[in-house]
């Protein structure tokens, strides 16, 4: 029987945002996922994310996002490079967000998906549902043709 | 001009401005807010412009004719000056000739003075200036000097000559001279008159024009408001129609009698309104029959069976995709008494809530009539006598309904106007099509009985059934409109049967699906494939189920079973009920021998699978379970080479064998997990239909998706003795090969 390094016990880093409130003892830390502020082009909001994208850093993007959007901000992109890891629930969070997104005019666009990221997406094959660009200057060029 | 609030709490305070209503009591709604705003009165606007043009007119006309009457005025003293002038210089040249002009003079003049007050002086003077007649005698034969400041005029009248008009400030004087009889001047006549007098006749005009002014200006302001708040009066109910439908009440139409542009306004708001209110009635419409799909879309999937069936060795595998108009179709796998077990599929007519109700009425009755009808024909005879009265005319339904029995490997079924029948004979690698005759249930009333009969056929290990809606067949080309047809589906079904029902199911999707484009469906889209196993795999259910507990155990416990007693083979890990924890999967993953090799898509993508599974688990299977408890662990082992289905070959031997120059067969193996939770299984998740938005937007079911697509069969095994069970097949060659289908497919 071999336990997996890291499984249990040693110290956990804390994402870059205090969630509490949540009584739930089964939401884990956030481990290594965080999301930083990306520089701003225009319109466009960006949002590094890097990473395990599992259930409980799906929480805190989905927080995030409906935080961005009732802020007004109506484009927002993803930056997924630093990505180590994906769950369902954070697939989720990107397809129901483009939705979202797209209800109220604005859109969502996940940019330089990592390998890992590809791979899910790919798997699923949910790419037709996302809009997926190589880099934010890809997406800004488009936009302003 | 005066302006005024319009807020209901402040009631306009300045004269004149528009009087605000209370709001209408039948309104239960509470009233608009509205922003507190002030307004000019078009009352007074128009009434201040009309006072201004009226003034402003009145006195133009009072300034050019005051200038006209003086002008008048002035010529016409002119004349009378030099009228009396000359009369009085005409009787002097008499009189100057005589021996004593004074006393003809003087009374002439003081008669003159008398007669014209007006006059300021009349005085006739003698060729050596001195005065001859004047009203005072004591000025008589006196030398006479005019007013020192007079100066000559331009005269109004035409002038004899010598004769003059001349003034000063105060007077206005007339110069005649006298003329002696021969010709020669003999003196010279002044009549001057006194120009207060022609200011006070100015005046005088002027007053009289002054009260005509007031005058019409009074009349100009009472006719301005009168005139603007009888025009203006149906703005209140305007304004309160306009209320009244921002509260949304767009029944009460806006009444006015009017003529003027207003009722013309009226009508068009009380059009908008009536537009609105279809408006709003269509989208409530629109609402409820969305509501009204999904509640259709909730009571369709709540009847289909969740997850595949291992009967013995055959698998029986259904899938259904309903169309945006939600349909009728509906398939089951019913357990029979006796072992065997009855397949179900059945397309009604309608669509909508209304299909939706037939086929839970059919759904309903199949599982009650089950048991005690021996033959399908005689059983879909009874539900044709059980629902032909139920239906509405024009509405039927077609159904196959077949009996199978694992023992024996035969399958008796009857058909009711449904689909026919195709069947891949693995020997001969060959499809049979078989059709039925009989006509749907409730096409005509007690006559399918006669037309229904029962067929049969056997099915040979490797063989595969495949039983559809016509949903399939007549899936549309978008742009040529061809439909997909059997000769298509007979195809997709040879190419695909090796790998079995799911592999079955899996082609004919992605088949429809490149052929519509993936347009939105027309119909729903309902297989059922019924596969019977290799001969090498089915003979693994020759053991005994200690596991399950079951006297007579499935194909499923058995397989459970035979994974359960070789996990001393594998390798383990123990994950405690932390999600947190499974981020050790990857490492543990990597220290497999068998799977290190694996490329790192392939780790990644298993990692994955692993953990969704576990983290369903817990989630799920202990969900309010005290944490941590170091007592409870989920165990999980990799059994490499353990293939439970080992009859079952790669469906491309060529291209697993140039993928093996990569990595071997030694990677293909199961997962067993085991825990103690509540069971909850993976596969009792339906899949979702990520074609709709509104799934998309609850974006969850696709945890299963990745264990699916990563790994299968799934096989799961609720509360054994050894607890829940579950165990997944996983083989890198052949998830590799689909994946490459998939990816051909999707690129188009």
């Amino acid at each position: 029987m071999s336990r997996p390094d890291g499984s249990s016990g040693g110290q956990r880093p804390v994402g870059p945002r205090s969630l509490g409130g949540h009584s739930r003892d089964s939401l884990p830390s956030l481990g290594d996922f965080r999301i930083t502020d990306g520089p701003r082009r225009g319109s466009l909001v960006v949002l590094q994310l890097t990473g395990r994208l599992d259930g409980r850093a799906a929480q805190l993007l989905q927080q995030r996002c409906n935080e961005v959007r009732t802020q007004g901000v109506q484009h927002l992109a993803l930056e997924l490079s630093g990505i180590t890891f994906l769950a369902s629930s954070g697939l989720g969070v990107f397809l129901a967000e483009t939705e979202e997104f797209k209800e109220s005019g604005g859109s969502l666009h996940l940019v330089a998906a990592s390998s890992v990221v590809a791979s899910v997406v790919n798997l699923l094959n949910v790419g037709r549902f996302l809009s997926l660009v190589p880099s934010v200057d890809d997406l800004v060029v488009k936009n302003s043709r | 001009m005066a302006a005024a609030d319009t807020t209901r709490s402040a009631p306009p305070a300045a004269p004149g401005a528009v009087p605000t209503r209370a709001a209408t009591p039948a309104a239960a709604v509470p009233p608009l807010r509205r922003r507190q705003r002030r307004f000019f009165s078009i009352r007074l606007i128009v009434t201040g412009v009309a006072v201004a043009l009226v003034a402003g007119g009145v006195l133009g006309v009072g300034w050019v004719g005051e200038r006209h009457v003086r002008s008048v005025l002035s010529t016409e003293m002119e004349a009378r000056l030099l009228m009396t002038a000359r009369n009085l210089a005409r009787l002097s040249a008499g009189a100057l000739l005589s021996d004593f002009p004074e006393l003809v003079l003087h009374p002439a003049v003081r008669e003159i003075q008398e007669d014209h007050p007006e006059f300021a002086f009349v005085v006739v003077v003698d060729h050596e200036q001195h005065v001859q007649g004047h009203a005072d005698a004591r000025t008589l034969d006196q030398n006479y000097t005019p007013p020192p400041d007079l100066q000559p005029l331009v005269p109004r009248n035409r002038l004899a000559a010598g004769e003059a008009i001349l003034g000063n400030d105060a007077t206005l004087v007339a110069r005649v001279p006298v003329q002696h009889p021969s010709g020669g001047a003999i003196g010279t006549v002044f009549v001057a008159l006194q120009r207060q007098y022609l200011e006070a006749e100015a005046t005088a005009a002027r007053e009289e024009q002054g009260v005509v002014l007031m005058g019409l200006l009074g009349l100009a302001v009472a006719s301005a408001l009168l005139v603007m708040t009888v025009l203006l009066r149906p703005i209140d109910r305007l304004r309160d129609g306009l209320e009244r439908i921002g509260r949304g009440d767009l029944g009460t139409p806006i009444v006015l009698r009017d003529r003027t542009e207003f009722q013309l306004l009226a009508d068009a708001v009380n059009s908008m309104a009536a537009e609105l209110q279809r408006a709003q009635g269509q989208m409530m419409e629109k609402e409820r029959l969305k509501h009204e799909m999904e509640l259709a879309r909730q009571i369709q999937s709540s009847l289909l069976p969740a997850h595949s069936s291992l009967v013995g060795d055959f698998e029986v595998l259904g899938v259904h995709q309903a169309a945006a108009e939600v349909g009728g179709d509906y398939f089951d796998v019913l357990e029979l008494p006796d072992g065997r077990v009855g397949i179900a599929i059945a397309d009604v007519s309608g669509k909508g809530l209304a299909g939706c109700l037939v086929m839970s009425m059919v759904a309903v009755l199949l599982r009650s009539l089950r048991r005690s009808h021996r033959t399908p024909s005689a059983l879909l005879a009874a539900l044709d006598d059980q629902l032909a009265g139920n239906l509405r005319p024009g509405v039927f339904v077609t159904m196959f309904y077949g009996i199978l029995d694992p023992r024996s490997g035969r399958l008796s079924y009857a058909s009711a106007g449904h689909s026919p029948v195709l069947v891949h004979r693995a020997a001969t690698q060959q499809i049979e099509w078989h059709y039925t005759e009989a006509i749907p249930i409730g096409a005509v009333r007690g006559a399918l009985r006669e037309t229904l009969r029962d067929y049969e056929l056997e099915l040979l290990a490797g063989d595969t059934l495949v039983q559809f809606t016509d949903g399939i067949n007549e899936a549309w080309e978008p742009q040529t409109r061809q439909q997909f047809g059997f000769g298509r589906l007979e195809q997709v079904v040879k190419n695909a049967a090796a790998g079995g029902s799911r592999a079955v199911i899996a082609a004919v999707r992605r088949a429809i699906a490149q052929w519509t484009q993936e347009a939105p469906r027309l119909d729903d889209e309902t297989l059922v494939v019924v596969h019977r196993l290799p001969a090498s795999t089915a003979a693994a259910a020759g053991t005994a189920g200690a596991l399950a507990g079951r006297a007579v155990p499935g194909a499923t416990e058995v397989l459970g079973e035979r994974a359960w007693n070789q996990r001393h083979t594998g390798r383990h890990l123990a994950l405690p009920l932390d999600p947190h924890a499974l981020r050790g999967l990857r490492g543990w993953l990597a220290g497999c021998p068998q799977l290190a090799a694996l490329p790192e898509a392939e780790a990644v993508l298993l990692e994955h699978a692993l953990h969704e599974l576990c983290a369903n688990v817990i989630e799920h299977g202990y969900r309010g379970h005290p944490r941590p408890d170091p007592t409870v662990s989920l165990d999980l082992w990799w059994i490499p080479e353990l293939d439970l289905w080992s009859g079952q070959q790669p469906r491309d031997p060529q291209r697993a064998a140039a993928a093996g120059e990569q990595w071997t067969n030694l990677q293909r193996g199961a997962f067993l997990l085991r825990d103690s939770g509540r069971s909850f299984s993976p596969l009792s998740r339906k899949e979702s239909d990520l074609d709709d938005p509104e799934v998309r937007k609850r974006g969850r079911g696709l945890g299963l998706r990745i264990i699916q697509e990563v790994m299968h069969p799934v096989l799961y095994l609720e509360s054994t003795v050894q607890g829940n069970i579950t165990v997944m097949r996983f083989d890198p060659v052949e998830q590799s090969t689909e994946k490459e289908v998939r990816h051909v497919s999707t690129r188009r």
